[in-house]
């Protein structure tokens, strides 16, 4: 009797290794497709944005040493406008993005490096294409205030981060295929917390979004914004 | 085990390898493809690196208490227990291990073994091994990101206010202390979750090893060991920091930074065993005067 259990046992656990092993996605949704050169996708000027050339600027080894062993490709560029505005663009692209390598998010690698992180607020920015699920946080450090308006693309799907990126990569996964990662990030700096202050620097976060995607061509906007429609929340 | 201890032990106290192999056989396949999986990924982040010592402290745990694996023809509540657990556990399992979820793919093992346990020896040996079983938690990646920050901010806190009462030019902002010249981050890894469930695996190792009869004082010391290890970390930032302030950057980033690991775990270890004796002390007086 005691041996019979055993051996069901035994058979039980071995179907599930071998259900395990089976069940592991296998194809990269962007297999098959050209691979994605970020400086050449995202335009270099638009409307009355231009690239400035900050050529001087501090790198923590560190923190980099970290970012290029999660991303394939991350993109790091300054903007300003003709009224002198100016806004980070940060993209950071993976083509795996398993669990063990997922988008390490804002909150947590501003936190890393001594920021202060405010409330992480969830909003909405309509654009040309569809309306994009973001996420607002304001990391502040000593006396550099930091808005930070960033959203998270899985697969073809735009994401919130946490459970609804978890449940997309999932559902993903059960069918078999591993999807990439994108995390756009678009932060610029204020000289106070008031909320006058800040709601301008996010007004002109949300400018600055829907410009650069009615400045990309269509058919590089999946890049950053994917391809479905609707986005699920 | 050898025939020849097989036959100078009483028969009783034997483990029974033929009835435990198809189990062992079973875990086996199951685990070593997460185990190595982890070791390739999880074990090598730095607030990770506790992993293999909370492996170690478990099998050590359970090891202790294997005369309890006595196998017995379960009860109908202990077999409907069971195969529930292990059906539960080996769901989870086939879901993590095969989406890379580590939490579902390592977690599953506490009701997995649940179910092998109740099957095979029952609810007795289900509650001999209770303890192993709940700390295979802390090999989980806990999302502790929310504990992490508050406590290096504490720890440089602490740092930054004795050194300045002892009139070091200190200043702090957030997690960077500014010492002299230098500039030191408290990372992660100096003041983590990782010092501190590492921590308190080498409390309960200690306990286990000293093998204390009175709950009171195991539970007391059990706590404890959370301001223990705030403590030994402010200690080792403190060393740091003055090192550096005296030797120069190198020095403070160099070898002494990985001797100062060490060095923790050594000033934890004191300060437990100093705590420890303390209330020894008083749960025998307080015996003594009742």
């Amino acid at each position: 009797m005691k041996m019979k259990i055993g051996y069901v046992v035994l058979m039980l656990m071995i179907t599930a290794s071998v259900m395990a092993a089976n069940l592991r996605p296998q194809h990269k949704i962007t297999e098959g497709q050209p691979k994605l050169m970020l400086e050449q996708a995202i335009p270099q000027q638009f409307n009355d944005w231009r690239v400035l050339d900050l050529t001087a600027q501090l790198v923590n080894p560190e923190v980099k040493a970290a970012v290029d062993k999660v991303y394939a490709q991350t993109l790091s560029r300054t903007y300003t406008n003709a009224k002198g505005d100016v806004i980070m663009l940060s993209i950071a692209y993976g083509e795996d993005q398993s669990d063990s390598v997922g988008v390490h998010l804002p909150e947590g690698c501003y936190g890393g490096q001594g920021f202060n992180i405010g409330r992480v607020v969830r909003d909405k920015i309509a654009t040309e294409s569809l309306t994009i699920p973001v996420t607002k946080v304001i990391a502040t450090k000593t006396n550099r205030i930091e808005p930070i308006t960033y959203w998270l693309r899985t697969g073809e799907r735009l994401t919130y981060p946490g459970w609804d990126t978890k449940m997309s990569r999932l559902q993903y996964g059960l069918t078999g295929h591993v999807p990439d990662g994108m995390l756009v990030r678009i932060s610029s700096l204020t000289s106070t917390t008031e909320p006058d202050d800040i709601e301008h620097a996010y007004a002109i976060h949300a400018r600055f979004i829907q410009d650069l995607i009615s400045a990309t061509p269509y058919t590089k906007r999946h890049t950053l914004i994917g391809q479905v429609i609707r986005p699920l929340s | 085990m050898s025939v020849a201890t097989m036959h100078s032990d009483s028969p009783q106290r034997n483990i029974d390898w033929l009835s435990w192999l198809p189990y062992l056989i079973g875990l086996a396949g199951l685990y070593i493809p997460s185990y190595y999986a982890i070791s390739q990924t999880l074990w090598r982040e730095v607030d990770q690196a506790h992993g293999p010592i909370v492996l170690m402290v478990i099998i050590f745990l359970a090891w202790q208490k294997r005369e309890h694996l006595v196998l017995t023809k379960p009860s109908q509540l202990e077999t409907f227990a069971g195969w529930t657990c292990l059906l539960f556990g080996l769901a989870c399992y086939v879901l993590g291990r095969s989406q890379d979820i580590l939490m579902l793919d390592i977690g599953s093992q506490i009701p997995v073994l649940m179910g092998v346990l109740l099957l095979s020896c029952g609810r007795k040996a289900l509650k001999a091994m209770w303890f192993p079983l709940f700390f295979i938690i802390f090999m989980l990646p806990l999302p502790l990101a929310s504990i992490t920050m508050p406590m290096k901010m504490a720890v440089s806190y602490v740092t930054e206010t004795i050194l300045f009462w002892f009139d070091y030019p200190i200043a702090r902002s957030g997690v960077v202390l500014q010492i002299g010249q230098y500039q030191l981050l408290v990372a992660d890894a100096c003041a983590g979750m990782h010092t501190l469930i590492s921590l308190e695996a080498l409390g309960l190792l200690y306990l286990n090893l000293v093998k204390h009869d009175s709950l009171v004082r195991n539970i007391t010391l059990g706590i404890l060991i959370i301001p223990i290890s705030f403590t030994a970390n402010v200690v080792r930032v403190m060393a740091l920091t003055l090192i550096t302030y005296y030797f120069g950057d190198e020095v403070g980033q160099g070898f002494v930074h990985g001797f100062a690991g060490m060095f923790l775990f050594i000033i934890a270890l004191m300060f437990i065993m100093a705590v420890d004796s303390t209330i020894q002390f008083f749960v025998k007086r307080h015996k003594g005067a009742a």
